[in-house]
């Protein structure tokens, strides 16, 4: 009875986290762009730039409310099916939960609606600092979640007293190394999001010849942020997972799929991936390429799982301590290949856009509007990486998964709660996609 | 200084917050799909606090986060324990939430009544949960030594908590229907006086039947401070329906505040120090010192708060402040019908242009035939150019220069 409560509220709060955050990140990196449109707008003052501002500002509050809505099941859950994780690490965890919720969730509701319904009650210049207020308090929030979940992959700045972990060190959680990677990768990928929203919705109207103007000033915007992000997400998850080396050896192998300790590891491509008899029945590798990109070195050691297993077995008694290796190795994988395959997409979409013959290139156009839907399979397939290579711990070496789910909620409820959940989620999914298909249609309010 | 009790009582602050200002919400909300005739007057009732609504609920979700961090068994335990009871109000408050915002993005009527329910039973079933809830805190929980929840659900339901629930939830009609007294014209603030008038009438019967539970299923009685904060609750109440009826609506909003404070006020100071009353044994209560974050967590979380809660008020009342107009729907009207004719004007000033531009086209293309060089296109500018034969297909244009052009080449 417990594993099937333990496995369906893992399930809830893995659904929940990957789609709140499919809207979360379109929310930080689009609410930067608005509010530099809003500042061209207001330095330039040319109607177009209001225009833009208006128009991505409608989309922006429906993906915002559905961000919103979830991210209060994203908080309440802790509590309900989490209840012993909140008892034992609350003290520490809740501080950044409760530091963003006062210093920047706070800010950001209320700043919200200032600028989506006071275009006519504020000054221009208040208003514009609205629309900064909210940008920076949304990606200052993230900071301090991902300060959270950071603490969860990589404990520190905690005193183990009284059966549970408590607050030592402030300082030490929001320096944490493993949230500046991971924090930076974050901000980085939501800015990516905005700038291939623009792209997406631009190259619609584009290929559809309306808007030309407005479509061709909104796409400049979003590729030049889609090309720069790209570049600056591949280095930075490229030494993200040479962190994890260090961090987290157990889930970098299972990323790799690496089963025993190698000098020289190959780097594998593909691979058919035997969970049970841990090895790999067959891969495509490059030799030694694995050492040079983890360490630097080409005949560097890279720590196998089975080692790793052993080691953890040696220090924290018996156990599974090996993840879920084939979900990890092609999350991984689907990853990196949407990342370069995006890097060439904007490159290509700026070199044609440098040259002003973007609106020609239909087929081109065409290949652009996919790249959303690729975004949002590359950001669960980073959760999943995240989240899943940390199991069985729910906190890194401190905690297990199955020690830290609800004793008192009966599988019923957590049955009923999923269900419903995900219907939901997908109704409004559904709904709000419907919504932002009719602005779009609708096109920007007035003609050029 | 006792961080214990300090950050208990910020904690407080936050839920009070939460339930005076998202009261006001709850209430409009609860009247949306009655009071509201026609489509236009509904729209002016939940214009009266979609800029704000949100800013409100921010408050439940801070006060989730500090309880969080300060009182980390309490949030375990009755998170856990009322699973579902917090399940149903996160489903309402996330349909109420994508409702407000998107209804006005649809034009169609279906759309439109399905999001007024939402809103609907968002606004009704959060407050007559939280209000049982709070209510099984005083009352007691089946709260073991492992500071567990130890019973079902329906532990919570007693005449004593649904009561609060009822209570609670007349309330915020009443702060919201009193809200919209003040905030709407045209007539409207008439009705909403009627209709919170109405309320007044039978909140007094159960408030009685709160009271009397009060004194015999808790133990409030133990505290006289708490009856006598509850006595004035309902005192305030009947200056509040008194100043409805003279048509005193700013003093009757704080009157309806008051009450909400007080009623909260006399729960909080009956269960101090406990947050959950056990009612398995009286040493497994949970309360602000064996339930609570260690010191240095309580230290952080409370002072944070002094500094940050005063700047949120102040800009919470300024934003209050800078949208507070009397809506009405003639008001609203008028609105729309303004940014139609903004519109429209930009579209009739472009036209013009056009028009002009075409003008200046036909009158270069009759020069260059006049002074006969021959080559008539080379003549022209690119734009007339560009404009002529982009609003050639659409109008007969073409044919007048095809027939120019055969007279051109017949007088030559």
């Amino acid at each position: 009875m417990n594993d099937t409560a333990l496995l369906l509220s893992r399930l809830q709060f893995g659904i929940t986290l990957s789609y709140h955050f499919w809207f979360v990140a379109l929310t930080l990196g689009l609410s930067v762009l608005i509010a530099i449109m809003q500042t061209i707008y207001l330095v330039k003052d040319k109607q177009i730039y209001k225009t833009m501002t208006r128009f991505w500002g409608k989309l922006f509050i429906v993906n915002y409310i559905v961000g919103v809505v979830t991210g209060i099941v994203q908080e309440f859950q802790f509590g309900m099916n989490w209840s012993e994780y909140s008892r034992f690490v609350g003290d520490v965890f809740g501080v950044p939960l409760a530091f963003e919720a006062l210093t920047a969730f706070f800010i950001e509701s209320t700043f919200i609606g200032i600028w989506v319904y006071g275009w006519d009650h504020f000054s221009r210049k208040v208003h514009l600092l609205a629309i900064w207020l909210v940008a920076i308090s949304s990606n200052y929030s993230a900071f301090w979640i991902l300060a959270a979940n950071a603490f969860m992959q990589k404990p520190i700045g905690y005193s183990y007293q009284n059966g549970r972990l408590e607050l030592a060190d402030l300082s030490a959680i929001m320096m944490n190394p493993y949230l500046i990677y991971q924090y930076s990768h974050t901000v980085l990928s939501g800015l990516l999001t905005g700038g291939l929203f623009l792209m997406t919705v631009s190259a619609f109207y584009l290929i559809k010849q309306r808007h030309k103007n407005f479509a061709n000033k909104s796409f400049k915007i979003g590729v030049v942020c889609a090309m720069a992000t790209t570049a600056m997400l591949l280095l930075s998850g490229h030494l993200y997972t040479q962190y994890l080396v260090k961090a987290q050896p157990m889930k970098f192998a299972a990323m790799e799929a690496i089963w025993e300790t190698t000098a020289k590891a190959p780097f594998s491509i593909a691979a058919i991936i035997d969970e049970e008899q841990r090895r790999n029945r067959a891969e495509i590798s490059v030799p030694g390429m694995l050492s040079i990109m983890a360490t630097n070195r080409s005949n560097s050691e890279v720590e196998g799982i089975n080692e790793l297993q052993y080691k953890f077995y040696s220090e924290y008694g018996q156990n599974n301590y090996i993840p879920p290796v084939g979900i990890l190795f092609w999350s991984f994988r689907v990853k990196v290949a949407i990342g370069v395959l995006l890097l060439l997409l904007s490159a290509y979409c700026l070199w044609w856009q440098k040259k002003r013959h973007l609106a020609l290139k239909i087929s081109l156009l065409k290949g652009v509007m996919i790249a959303m839907p690729l975004i949002i399979v590359c950001h669960t397939a980073g959760w999943l990486i995240a989240e899943l290579g940390r199991q069985p711990w729910i906190v890194y070496g401190l905690q297990l998964t199955e020690h830290g789910v609800s004793k008192v909620v009966p599988v019923t409820y957590i049955w009923i709660s999923l269900i419903s959940f995900v219907s939901i989620y997908a109704f409004i999914a559904l709904v709000a996609m419907y919504i932002m298909r009719n602005i779009i249609y609708d096109g920007p309010e007035t003609l050029e | 200084m006792d961080f214990n009790i300090i950050c208990f009582g910020l904690f407080g602050f936050l839920l009070l917050g939460y339930l005076i200002l998202e009261g006001l919400d709850y209430g409009v909300g609860m009247l949306l799909p009655f009071a509201g005739k026609t489509e236009l007057e509904k729209q002016v009732i939940i214009n009266s606090i979609v800029p704000v609504w949100e800013g409100h609920e921010v408050w439940l979700i801070v006060a989730g986060a500090v309880l969080f961090a300060s009182f980390p068994e309490v949030y375990a335990t009755l998170f856990s324990g009322l699973y579902p009871a917090l399940f149903l109000i996160l489903v309402t408050l996330i349909f109420r939430g994508v409702a407000i915002e998107l209804r006005s993005k649809e034009r169609s009527f279906k759309w439109r009544k399905i999001c007024d329910w939402c809103v609907f039973s968002g606004s009704f079933i959060p407050p007559l949960i939280w209000g049982t809830a709070i209510a099984s805190l005083l009352k007691g929980l089946p709260i073991d030594g492992d500071m567990q929840y130890s019973g079902t659900i329906f532990a919570v339901l007693s005449m004593y908590t649904v009561s609060l629930g009822i209570t609670l939830t007349m309330v915020f009609l009443i702060h919201g229907s009193t809200y919209l007294a003040l905030r709407l014209e045209q007539g409207l603030d008439e009705r909403f006086k009627n209709i919170g008038l109405q309320i007044y009438r039978y909140i007094f019967i159960v408030f009685l039947g709160f009271f009397i539970l009060t004194i015999t299923d808790t133990s409030t009685g133990e505290k006289t401070l708490a009856v006598i904060t509850l006595a004035m609750s309902f005192l305030i109440l009947l200056k509040g329906s008194r100043l409805l009826k003279n048509s005193e609506y700013m003093l009757s909003l704080l009157a309806s505040t008051s009450a909400i404070i007080l009623i909260y006020t006399s729960i909080i100071i009956a269960l101090f120090p406990k947050i959950i009353v056990s009612t398995i044994s009286p040493e497994h209560s949970l309360d602000i010192y064996n339930s609570a974050a260690s010191q240095t967590t309580l230290k952080i979380i409370a002072t944070t708060m002094f500094v940050v809660l005063p700047i949120v008020i102040g800009c919470q009342a300024w934003k209050f402040y800078m949208f507070w107009e009397r809506l009405s729907p003639a008001k609203l009207e008028m609105k729309k019908l303004t940014t139609t004719l903004k519109q429209k004007n930009k579209e009739f000033i472009k036209k013009i242009e056009l028009a002009k531009l075409f003008s200046e086209t036909i009158k270069e293309i009759v020069d260059a035939l006049r002074s006969r060089d021959g080559n008539i296109i080379k003549n022209l500018k690119p734009v007339y150019f560009k404009a002529l034969f982009r609003h050639a297909k659409k109008s007969n244009c073409l044919r007048n220069i095809k027939q120019a052009l055969d007279q051109k080449r017949r007088t030559d």
